[in-house]
This record gives structure tokens, C-alpha cells and sequence, in this order.
């Protein structure tokens, strides 16, 4: 579970975040959507620890961010375009990101590049890779590690039709076995295929949406 | 070795990347004012030359110090490396471990960027030299009264006095280094962490402002030139030229740079809890 509290964020005098307070249920998809530059991405960057907020808190399964850990222990991450070593190929990137905490074996990188359907015999090198292609590599990353929580902005940018239908169904298969995702899209089908509450941020002010079995918010 | 991951993967990234070519500023540099020439007055004395001369004609003067200095703040001015696949091994790693991992590839771009110019001495001017432990006779001469004229010419490529005077030449060749690999260690520490502390400029500007006020001072001959590196990191300068005189001790600056290291290893656990990650910010 995700409990944010009056999280606020000012980043040289412009307010980013006002003061958002909401739960993300455990096991849930939960949706973000709003236009650009409203603090979807700010929102996420606070609850990975990549962002120290100005003032509330962030805690992540009973760990408050920041203080008892840098970031949530086990959690996958894509936000903004997925960067990946270009002169790498893609399962050379996910083993050298897999070896920085040794939780995983190379069948793990495999299987998680073929989930998200990628060959990882492929020795192509990233920066050879279209743009879809590397979406997929970014989900790889962020799922390879099976964590408990996923974090992803964007995460059909770039994808054909039947890439997408791929990745919906396989965040619907990662709900299905308890994993909790929290999802950033501009695509209103995205959202309502995957989505078990809805908010939306506009101008740094978080509120759930209508018809939506809402998460829990302070607005 | 776990730990020191990322390091790897970043020096072999560094090593690959086209600004490599910027370390042949410094070997275009050492070979025109310093080693040529050194093989040039070597020819005209008809004498052989110490192997570590050129190396160290190259850390004890003003001017190549502030060349070698420059080049490797411009070799690892990409660094940290806040883009790409940045978030991913910030993630993984923790803000802790991700900057000792930095730190680490400072230390070891240091000493390879120390090795390469090394190295390149001794490919230009070893044939010419002998190992033993003494300042060959082409140093000799080229202090004595009558080749004023040649010293005047060749500046830049004649071996600090005082070190003659004060060293032999394997233990100046321990203490330059070390200093010399001290002085850089503290740039590129300090540009890590400003860097991940404000940003990329801030960390560029501070590293310049030092470099060049220490070249200033040391210049005038001011007694400020010891608050900088660039002044305690040159050994020929502890020592007035001809005269049993210390102008500053050479465990006072030892201590200044291991001090100023130390002090920026403790910085770099505040800048990891207070920095704000942002993709780009390179």
C-alpha cells in the first residue's frame, strides 16, 4: 500500500505538488491521468524517492521514503523514456542492471524480456532498437525483478496495437498474482481497461474521478 | 566487488567514449613543450636522460599543471552520468551507494589518466634513459650558468631546481605523483558532487574559479597560492630553488589535499540524502 500524505513540492518558487494526500490500495491498478506539466511525474518521482518533497510524507509498505529507506524496496520503475546503454544490446542492459543488487540469474532476464516480447538472443545493439522496442526493453527492466510494486509513466508510448494489447494483459496477469501498479497515461482506453481507481492532477492538485471506485484522497 | 559495480561499468563506458580524444591535449602538449625538447637538449649534451625526468618536468611546472588538471576535469565532465539508464541503478542501488560508486570511478579515472600520461613519457623518452636513482647529467647541465640561453628557450622542459636540489629522483617521483593524483581526486570529487548537490554548471564554475585563482596566486608569487591545490600539489615549489630554504612544508600540503579529500568524501554522504533526481539534468 501506498500512503501519501499533504505531499507538497516547490521547485524555485513554482508549486509542483499542493498538498496531495491519497492511498493506493494493495493489489489494485491504480490510474493517473492529466495533461502534461500537471505533476503526474513530479507525483511518481516523490513516491520512488528520486524527489525529495518540500514538506509530507511517502510511505511505501510501512516504510516512510526518505527516511527509513531512499526508496521502496521492491519496486519496478519506468518514468519518462525508459535510457538504456546504446552500444549495449538489450539483454546485455537488463544483466548489467541486474547485477547491481544480484537478486536475479540471467533465466529471469530472459524470461522477462520474453514476456514483454523481446528476443534476448537479439544482438542488436539499444540504439538500433525502435522506440517500441525500447518500451518494451523499459518494461523488462521494471518487472525483471518480480517486485511488489510498479511504477510506470507511460508505459504504452511507442507501442503498435498489438503491443499494447500485449502490456494490458500482462499488467491485468500482474494484478491477478497481488501486484500493486500505479500507471501514468494519456490514453483513456488504458486507463479504463486496467484501472481500478482513477485520479486525476491538474495543476499539483490530485482528485479521484468520478464513476471510478476512487482511491482514497484528501481532496 | 558487488558494491563497486556500477564503477566498472562506468569505466569501461568512460574508456570507450570519444572524449578520450581530449587526453591527447595533454600528450600533444607534453610531447611539444617537454619531451621533444627534453630529447632535443638530451641530443645536444650528448647525454642520457633520468626515465621519470619528463614525467616529472611535466607535474612540476605552472602551466602543464593547470593543462593536465583542465583535460581531466573535461574528461569527466559527462560525470556523473544523469541520463539514460540513470534512474534504473539510482533505483537499484540506493542514493548512498550509487555516489561511492562515483566517488570510486573518480579515484580510478584518476589514476589511469596519471598511468596514460605516464606511460606516454616514457614511450618518448625512454630509449633516451637510464633507471638508476640520480638526475642524469642532461639536467645537470642544463642548470649550470653558461646554457642560460637553452633553459630561457626551453622553459617549459627543464626539471624544477629544487627538486634536483631536494629529491632524488625515485622518491620526487612518488611524492609528485602522489600529490598530483591527490590534486586530481579533489577535482573530480568536487565535481561529482556539486554536480549531484546543484548542477553540472555550478560543479564546472567552482572547479574553474579554483583552478584559475590558484594559478593567479601561484603566479604572484602570493602566500594565498597554499589555500589551492594547484600550489600543494607542485613539489618543485616547496622549496626556494638554490637556497636550504622551505617555503612550505610538503607534509602541510600531504595533509591540505588528504584533508580536502576526506572533507568532500563526508560532503558526498549529505549531497546523496539531499539531492533531487531529475532525468536530464546532465
Amino acid at each position: 500500500m501506498i500512503t501519501v500524505q499533504n505531499l507538497q513540492l516547490t521547485i524555485k518558487k513554482t508549486e509542483i505538488l499542493k498538498g496531495i494526500s491519497v492511498t493506493f490500495e494493495k493489489g489494485k491498478i491504480h490510474g493517473l491521468i492529466g495533461r502534461n506539466g500537471s505533476g503526474k511525474t513530479m507525483l511518481m518521482k516523490c513516491i520512488c524517492g528520486f524527489v525529495r518533497p518540500t514538506a509530507g510524507t511517502v510511505i511505501v509498505a510501512g516504510k516512510h521514503i526518505g527516511k527509513d529507506c531512499d526508496f521502496p524496496e521492491s519496486v519496478g520503475i519506468i518514468i519518462e523514456t525508459p535510457g538504456f546503454i546504446p552500444y549495449y544490446s538489450g539483454y546485455r542492459n537488463l544483466k548489467l542492471l541486474a547485477d547491481l543488487n544480484r537478486k536475479i540469474g540471467k533465466e529471469e532476464i530472459r524470461a522477462a524480456m520474453q514476456k514483454v516480447g523481446l528476443d534476448p538472443d537479439l544482438k542488436r545493439h539499444v540504439r538500433k532498437y525502435s522506440l517500441g522496442m525500447r518500451q518494451r526493453l523499459g518494461l523488462a527492466q521494471a518487472i525483471m525483478e518480480n517486485p511488489d510494486l510498479l511504477i510506470l509513466d507511460e508505459p504504452m508510448n511507442g507501442l503498435d496495437k498489438e503491443g499494447v494489447a500485449d502490456m494490458r494483459q500482462y499488467l491485468l496477469d500482474l494484478k491477478a498474482q497481488g501486484k500493486t501498479i500505479l500507471i501514468a497515461s494519456h490514453s483513456a482506453e488504458d486507463i479504463s481497461v486496467l484501472c481500478d481507481t482513477v485520479c486525476e492532477m491538474d495543476k499539483g492538485v490530485l482528485t479521484p474521478l468520478e464513476g471510478w471506485a476512487s482511491a482514497e484522497t484528501g481532496a | 566487488m558487488k558494491r563497486l559495480s556500477l564503477m566498472r561499468s562506468e569505466l569501461t563506458r568512460w574508456l570507450r567514449s570519444d572524449k578520450q580524444m581530449l587526453l591527447a591535449v595533454t600528450l600533444i602538449y607534453s610531447t611539444s613543450y617537454i619531451l621533444l625538447p627534453l630529447r632535443e637538449i638530451s641530443a645536444y649534451f650528448r647525454e642520457s636522460l633520468n626515465l621519470f625526468e619528463g614525467f616529472l618536468t611535466l607535474l612540476g611546472n605552472g602551466f602543464s599543471m593547470m593543462v593536465v588538471v583542465l583535460v581531466y576535469l573535461f574528461l569527466i565532465i559527462d560525470y556523473p552520468d544523469l541520463t539514460g539508464n540513470a534512474l534504473f541503478v539510482i533505483a537499484r542501488l540506493g542514493r548512498k551507494r550509487w555516489l561511492r560508486n562515483q566517488l570510486a570511478f573518480v579515484y580510478l579515472t584518476s589514476a589511469f589518466y596519471l598511468l596514460a600520461v605516464f606511460l606516454f613519457s616514457l614511450l618518448l623518452t625512454g630509449d633516451l634513459s637510464f633507471v638508476a636513482n640520480g638526475w642524469s647529467n642532461t639536467m645537470r647541465q642544463l642548470l649550470t650558468e653558461s646554457n642560460a640561453d637553452l633553459r630561457t628557450q626551453n622553459m617549459l622542459a627543464v626539471l624544477h631546481e629544487s627538486i634536483q636540489n631536494y629529491y632524488r629522483p625515485y622518491e620526487a617521483m612518488w611524492k609528485s605523483t602522489l600529490l598530483m593524483f591527490l590534486q586530481i581526486t579533489l577535482f573530480g570529487q568536487l565535481q561529482i558532487c556539486l554536480t549531484v548537490r546543484f548542477n553540472k554548471l555550478a560543479a564546472v564554475f567552482v572547479n574553474l574559479l579554483i583552478v584559475s585563482a590558484g594559478a593567479l596566486f601561484w603566479n604572484a608569487r602570493h602566500w594565498a597560492q597554499w589555500f589551492f591545490p594547484i600550489s600543494n600539489a607542485t613539489v618543485g615549489w616547496h622549496h626556494a630553488a638554490f637556497f636550504n630554504q622551505e617555503i612550505f612544508p610538503l607534509w602541510g600540503s600531504a595533509l591540505y589535499l588528504i584533508a580536502g579529500n576526506l572533507l568532500l568524501l563526508l560532503y558526498s554522504g549529505y549531497c546523496a540524502k539531499r539531492c533531487d533526481f531529475m532525468l536530464g539534468r546532465n
